[in-house]
Formats: C-alpha cells, sequence, structure tokens
C-alpha cells in the first residue's frame, strides 16, 4: 500500500485515509456550498440568481444524499455506521458531524419538497397512469395548492432557507475540525481550518453549478442567462480570493519557528509538488483569478465571457478538489517521528481506489440528472427562448 | 396573518410533520434495540467489552509453570534448577524453548515422536540474537564479535570436525559462564 | 473398576487443566476495577535490542503481519553529528549491523523499545465517535473491536504511531498491556520475555512495589511531552533525541 521513501517512519505509519476521505469533504462541501446560490434568491431575493437557484437546491440534495457513501466505503465495518448516530461520543467532531450532516439532509429534502410542490401538483393534475400515481405520493396526496396555503409554504421555505444557512456552515466547518483539532499531524492541527473549508466550499458549490448550468443548457439547447453568470463569477471569485488569503495565511506558518509544521510542509512539498504547486496553486487559483477578474472587469462578449466563466469554475473545481487531496493525503506522509516519509500511489481496483471513488463521484451527479427529470428546475421560459 | 389559517392549508405540513414523526421514533425504537445492554456501564463505551479482554487466553507462561513438571526433585527432565542457578536465569524458558501451548498441544499426540517441541536451535545465531557485539547494545549481556574475538571459535570452524558449530560447544546454555573456561574467554 | 478408570482420568484432566491454564482459576476470582496505579517502565540503558518483547507480544495477542503492539527502534548518532534512527520489520528479528554507519563512526547508539503510553490524557480516546475506545476504570486504555467500526479517527490522533488497522479484524487495534494478564496478576508477555529487565510493569498503588519505588526515585522523562498527553509509560534517563 504505502512504501517509505526515506529516513524513519513507525513501523505503523500508513496513509490510512486514502481517496474517499479526500472525496467525502468534496461531496459535503459542494452540498453545502450550493445552500449559498439558492438561499441568495430565497432569502434575499436576488433576482440575478433566480435561473439556477431551484437548480442548486436540487444538486444541494444530490449531493448531501450522497456525501456518506465514502465514508461507508472507507469503514472497516460499514454495517455499524449507525453506532455513529446511536451512541455518538460528542468530544468527537466525526460524531458531532454525523448529527449535523442528519439535520442538514433533512432540512434540503424539505426544502426541496416545499419548493417544488407547486409544480408535483401540476404534474398530479397534468399526467395519467404509473406517472400521475408517482406524483400523487410525491405529494403525499395532497393537491391543494390555493394561494393561502401556498403563502404559508413561503413562509416555511423562508424559514427552513434560514435555518440552512447556519447548518450548512457549521456542517462545513465541522469537517474541518475533524482535521483541525488532531495535534498529531501538524498539517492538520490548525483551529481555523474550519474557515478554510466553509469559505472552499461556497467557491466549489458555487463553481460546480456554473460548469452544469452550462452542461444543462447545451443539454436543454438552450443559453445560459448571461446576468445570471457574471453574478455567479462575482461570487466565486470573491470566495475564491476568501480563501486564498485564508490558505496563505496558514502557509506562513513555514516562516514560523515550528519545526514540526516546517518538515511536514517540505515533505509535502517534495513528494506533491505536481498536484500542490501545478494544480492547487497555479492552475486552481492564479488561472481562475486572472480569468474571473478578467470578465469581470473588461468588456467581452456574453458568450466568450461565458465561457471564461465555465473554465474558471471548473478549475476551481479542480483547485478544490486538489487542495482536500494535499490536506487528507499529503498530511500522512510526512511521519509523526519526524524522520522520513511515506510515499502514497492510488490504486485503480480495490474498495478504495480510484475506479471506487470516481463512481462515487458520479453517483451524485446521475442523481441530480434524475432529479431534474422529475423535478425540472429551470424555467420553461429559457426553453422558449432558444 | 390577516386570514385564519384553515385546516386545508396546513394538511400537506401535517402529513410532513408526520413523516418526521415516524422518522423519528423509527430512530429511537432501532437505537434502543441495537445498542447493547452494557453500554454506558463504566462510561461512554460497551462494559461488555472489559469480560471480553480480560477473558481472552494467556498464551506466554512464566518458569514457574514449566517448573509444575520439569522438576529436578520429582525426576522428571531437570533443567529448572540448573537454569536458575546459571546467568540465563533472566531469561523465561520461551525465550529459547517451544511455547507451553505448543508443548501442551502436542502431548499424547504421537507417542513414538519425541512430546516436547523443544528448539534445539544449535546455530549461533540464536545465542548472537542478543550476544552480538552491536554498537548500541549495551553490556549488560556479555558481548561478543565472532570475527573478532573467538579464536577458538575460528579454530574450531577451520578443524570443522562437526556439521554444525554451536556456541554452546564451549558456554552451555544454562551455565554460560562456565568457570573451566573463564581463563580462555574473556567475558565468559 | 470401569468407575474407578473414570474417575481417575476425570481427575487427571482436571489437575491437567488447573496446571496448564493457571489464568482460569484467577479468572474465577472477581477483579477490582479500583484502587490500581498501573505504570510501565522502560530502561534504555538495558535494552540490548534482541526483539524477543516484539516476537512475544505477536505470539500472545496475535498480532497481524507487518504491524506491532510493541517494538523497538535504534537511535545511532554518528560522529559526525548525523542521526539515524531504523526498527527493521519493528525489530522482529532482532537488529543487524548498521551499514549506514560502521562501528567506528558511532559517537553513542541505544536502543528505544516503544509501545502505547496509555496516556491519561489520551488524544485518541475522545476523537473515537462511537465510543469504541475508552479508558478503563483502572485506568488501561483499550478498544472493543465489536463495537468499533473502523474509521481511523484514533489511529490519527495517535501522536506515537502506536495505532494501526487491524487488516482482519478491519478495526483499530493497539497494545492493551496484556489486559487479560495483568487483570490476573500476570505480567505483559513483552516483560514477562524481557531478558535484561528494560521493560518492567507493576502497580504504583502498591508501594512496596518495584514499579512504585522506580517512580519515587529514578530521573524518569515521557515520549512528547509537551503534546500533554501525561502518559503512563515512563522511560529511565529518556535521551533527548528520542521523539
Amino acid at each position: 500500500m504505502a512504501q517509505i521513501l526515506l529516513g524513519f517512519v513507525f513501523p505503523n505509519e500508513r496513509v490510512y485515509w486514502q481517496i474517499p476521505i479526500v472525496i467525502y469533504p468534496f461531496l459535503t462541501c459542494i452540498a453545502t456550498g450550493t445552500f449559498f446560490l439558492s438561499t441568495l434568491d430565497h432569502l434575499f431575493k436576488k433576482k440575478s440568481l433566480k435561473p439556477v437557484s431551484n437548480f442548486a437546491l436540487l444538486a444541494s440534495m444530490a449531493f448531501v444524499s450522497f456525501a456518506s457513501l465514502p465514508l461507508l466505503v472507507h469503514l472497516g465495518h460499514p454495517e455499524r455506521a449507525f453506532n455513529i448516530m446511536f451512541t455518538p461520543s460528542i468530544s468527537s467532531a466525526m460524531a458531532t458531524f454525523g448529527y449535523i450532516y442528519g439535520f442538514y439532509l433533512g432540512l434540503v429534502l424539505l426544502e426541496v419538497w416545499f419548493v417544488f410542490r407547486p409544480q408535483i401538483v401540476q404534474f398530479v393534475r397534468s399526467s395519467i397512469g404509473l406517472k400521475r400515481a408517482f406524483y400523487t405520493v410525491l405529494a403525499l396526496g395532497v393537491k391543494d395548492i390555493s394561494e393561502s396555503s401556498l403563502r404559508i409554504d413561503h413562509r416555511i421555505v423562508k424559514l427552513l432557507a434560514f435555518l440552512r444557512v447556519p447548518t450548512a456552515c457549521v456542517l462545513s466547518g465541522y469537517v474541518g475540525l475533524i482535521f483541525g483539532t488532531l495535534d498529531s499531524v501538524p498539517l492538520w492541527s490548525w483551529r481555523l481550518m474550519p474557515l478554510i473549508f466553509l469559505l472552499s466550499a461556497v467557491a466549489c458549490g458555487v463553481a460546480l453549478i456554473v460548469v452544469l448550468y452550462f452542461i444543462a443548457a447545451k443539454a436543454r439547447r438552450s443559453r445560459m442567462d448571461s446576468r445570471c453568470v457574471r453574478s455567479m463569477s462575482a461570487y466565486l471569485l470573491t470566495f475564491l480570493v476568501l480563501s486564498g488569503v485564508v490558505q496563505l495565511i496558514n502557509f506562513l506558518r513555514s516562516y514560523g519557528a515550528d519545526p514540526e509544521w516546517q518538515f511536514s510542509f517540505q515533505t509535502l512539498k517534495s513528494h506533491l509538488t505536481f498536484t500542490f504547486v501545478g494544480l492547487q496553486l497555479v492552475a486552481g487559483w492564479v488561472v481562475p483569478f486572472v480569468l474571473l477578474s478578467a470578465l469581470l472587469f473588461l468588456k467581452l462578449k456574453d458568450a466568450f465571457r461565458n465561457a471564461l466563466a465555465v473554465l474558471s469554475s471548473f478549475l476551481v473545481l479542480i483547485h478544490v478538489f486538489t487542495f482536500l487531496w494535499n490536506l487528507v493525503i499529503g498530511a500522512q506522509l510526512p511521519s509523526r517521528a519526524l524522520k522520513g516519509s511515506i510515499t502514497f500511489s492510488p490504486e485503480l481496483f480495490g474498495k478504495e481506489g480510484i475506479l471506487v471513488s470516481a463512481v462515487i463521484v458520479l453517483c451524485p451527479l446521475v442523481l441530480l440528472f434524475v432529479l431534474t427529470k422529475i423535478l425540472p428546475p429551470f424555467e420553461k421560459k429559457a426553453e422558449a427562448a432558444a | 396573518m390577516s386570514q385564519k389559517v384553515q385546516f386545508k392549508d396546513v394538511r400537506h405540513i401535517i402529513r410532513v410533520a408526520a413523516i418526521v414523526v415516524v422518522v423519528v421514533v423509527g430512530f429511537l425504537i432501532a437505537r434502543f434495540a441495537t445498542v447493547p445492554k452494557s453500554f454506558g456501564q463504566y462510561g461512554h463505551y460497551r462494559g461488555a467489552s472489559l469480560d471480553e479482554d480480560m477473558s481472552l487466553p494467556v498464551i506466554l507462561q512464566s518458569p514457574q509453570t514449566c517448573h509444575q513438571c520439569h522438576d529436578e526433585q520429582k525426576g522428571e527432565w531437570p533443567g529448572f534448577e540448573v537454569w536458575q542457578k546459571g546467568k540465563h536465569s533472566s531469561l523465561t524458558c520461551e525465550n529459547c524453548h517451544s511455547k507451553c501451548q505448543e508443548h501442551v498441544e502436542a502431548r499424547g499426540k504421537e507417542p513414538d515422536l519425541k512430546r516436547d517441541v523443544i528448539t534445539k536451535d544449535p546455530t549461533p545465531q540464536r545465542c548472537l540474537m542478543c550476544h552480538y557485539g552491536l554498537a548500541a547494545r549495551p553490556k549488560v549481556v556479555p558481548l561478543c564479535l565472532p570475527d573478532e574475538h573467538h579464536a577458538e571459535y575460528l579454530k574450531l570452524l577451520e578443524e570443522q570436525t562437526q556439521e554444525v558449530l554451536s556456541c554452546t560447544m564451549c558456554h552451555p546454555d544454562y551455565r554460560p559462564h562456565n568457570p573451566k573456561l573463564a581463563k580462555k574467554t574473556n567475558e565468559g | 473398576m470401569k468407575s474407578a478408570c473414570l474417575l481417575a482420568s476425570a481427575g487427571t484432566l482436571l489437575f491437567l487443566r488447573r496446571l496448564l491454564c493457571p489464568g482460569a482459576e484467577a479468572a474465577k476470582t472477581k477483579y477490582s476495577f479500583a484502587g490500581h496505579k498501573y505504570a510501565f517502565i522502560v530502561d534504555t540503558r538495558k535494552c540490548i535490542g534482541c526483539g524477543a518483547c516484539v516476537r512475544a507480544c505477536k505470539l500472545e495477542n496475535k498480532v497481524p503481519n507487518r504491524f506491532f503492539r510493541t517494538w523497538v527502534e535504534r537511535y545511532t548518532v554518528a560522529k559526525d553529528s548525523k542521526l539515524i534512527v531504523d526498527s527493521p520489520d519493528g525489530a522482529l528479528r532482532g537488529f543487524e549491523e548498521l551499514k549506514a554507519v560502521p562501528a567506528p563512526d558511532v559517537a553513542r547508539a541505544f536502543f528505544v523499545p516503544k509501545l502505547c503510553n496509555h496516556c491519561t490524557n489520551a488524544p485518541c480516546v475522545p476523537v473515537c465517535p462511537v465510543g469504541a475506545t475508552y479508558h478503563s476504570p483502572d485506568g488501561v486504555v483499550l478498544t472493543d473491536p465489536s463495537y468499533c467500526f473502523g474509521c481511523g479517527y484514533c489511529i490519527q490522533a495517535c501522536p506515537y504511531g502506536a495505532r494501526f488497522k487491524n487488516p482482519a479484524m478491519r478495526t483499530a487495534d493497539k497494545c492493551t498491556w496484556c489486559y487479560h494478564r495483568i487483570t490476573k496478576g500476570l505480567l505483559p508477555a513483552c516483560v514477562e520475555i524481557c531478558p535484561t529487565g528494560a521493560r518492567r510493569f507493576g502497580d504504583a498503588a502498591d508501594s512496596a512495589s518495584q514499579v512504585a519505588q522506580v517512580l519515587r526515585t529514578e530521573r524518569l522523562g515521557v515520549l512528547r511531552k509537551e503534546l500533554g498527553t501525561r502518559p503512563k509509560v515512563y522511560y529511565v534517563e529518556l535521551d533527548p533525541k528520542v521523539r
């Protein structure tokens, strides 16, 4: 599995947390980051984001449903997975995460249901046979969408969105705390780790929506709403810069007197030069920063601006993924004995290999596709315009 | 709200609430059915695990256990008293001999086969595991660098009258500090 | 005649059982959790790096290949101040001469046995999400393989590298101070087998015990004191280079 590269490592040291543990915060970050867009619309009435807000909500649902799958794949005994909710140990960040995750999942499901209820009832009324039965069940047998009930729904949606904001923040924060509270691993033991996770989560969520919006537009043969794309790009740039600043603060620790952190950081840089410098820093941060600034501050044609936005978003996704890779796997490479390091070569097959991980990442995308068919999130107007 | 809330408007909310209640109740039932009863007995863990850990089989035995059979006074396989008086008395029997468990398991299996499976490993490696003069090794045991210090051993190697040469030819197992050799060997 | 034979064989069997499993008797007497202050003393001045402890532990606790509940490290400081640490397969088969620093170039060298420190402020216990690792009422840090679901959080939390994921059980595993032995008044396997007394174990609550004496009189250190884990494995005259 892991080979000793140089020097001395403790005999039990391995890279115990592999690709699934990189994917799990990645999916969680997307699940929480996408809240940002739908909240801006539902709670703050930001009109420019209306075209994607319901889509972002569905994306939240798809990704939060699968966020625990990589953990289940990693566990030695997934059949005991519910122990984390039956006998949680409050001192453990992982246990607290379990409950907040469950709560967030509930909130998202409820919000999706209340937001799409009018549409569901429409489908009940306009379809026949099996489809009608399906939508009737989905509507819980209630076909009333009168003004008064919708008004109540509206207030509930506002309440749910209001609750979802702190929950999403705490959820992504707790993923950071899982790493941040461990003093044994120098690259993790930073109490501000939740902040990096929260900011990266929003950047990542917005970036994914831009990319998926592009794919959805192409699939539906319609055009993206340029004002919406511009708005999302602005938020993306803001959070990219913010997360970059916090990451910079973290790097500045390398100029401090902490020899453990220095050793660990040097090891990370030498083992993971490509993923760290090449992908996370240059391709993942500098290039999207330049492109996003260009599209926001220069006068460009709509189509070109949209293209730049999609490209930047794709690179931001790479940035967050490699950030997580370097954090989760990279931090396990330097030995706790500080006299050596281990290497990590991802395997293709195997329970925690590349193939299984790729399937895990595809699952929420497939679910999202299915959801967009059951609960179409885009306005029909856009279709007519194309 | 200016209008009174009518039942028909909240019917769907009540159904959602009912589902939520069912899920929570189901969760609680699952929790109390699955979590082992001894959980929380001594702390936030399964108390029965302590008993399980305590009842694991004891494999390594002390020399006292071996002494129960290998007793000179009983006339059975002497060794214990000799060992007790020699320099190797700080070692347990199982350091060099087969473990009590294997020994007992072999008993009565094949009458013709030697019942004990004592490792009579005569090669120097057995002794050098502890006595080789590694740089890091403190002199709490006599140290030996076969290439340098044991002229007699090397001479014997040359003469090679036996198949296998062993340290025990000059340093008996139980009394490695053989007084007869004290003058010849530098460390005994 | 037949009944006499039967009685005789039954008696022999019982006698043999008492003989061969002295532990079984002790298990019947109730072990009291209260009033124990277990401590483990490691004297690196006496360790000869023979690896008997590693082998004994493997046998006693069925430790899987390539993982260790206890191991021995060798620290070698060359005359040019270069420090080399090695532990070939955890010292399972002892040590051979260190090729990197031949004997004439060695300024200082010694062996350091390592095991789980059973810290009073163990960082591995609070991070377990389900309560599968815990402090026993008598202060020993144990894991529950029937409840652990193998997330590996405790393994990441241990700064000493004492924990590992048991590939057969797929749960977290580590040294238990041979809990099944010490609760019967026996010594842990590694202490029992150590030929030089580099490893010692006892109950410091018993003021007459050797361990209590050592704790009173010797210069003791612990590993990574700055982390505040308060280990219960004490090293006599611990070299500052040891981590």
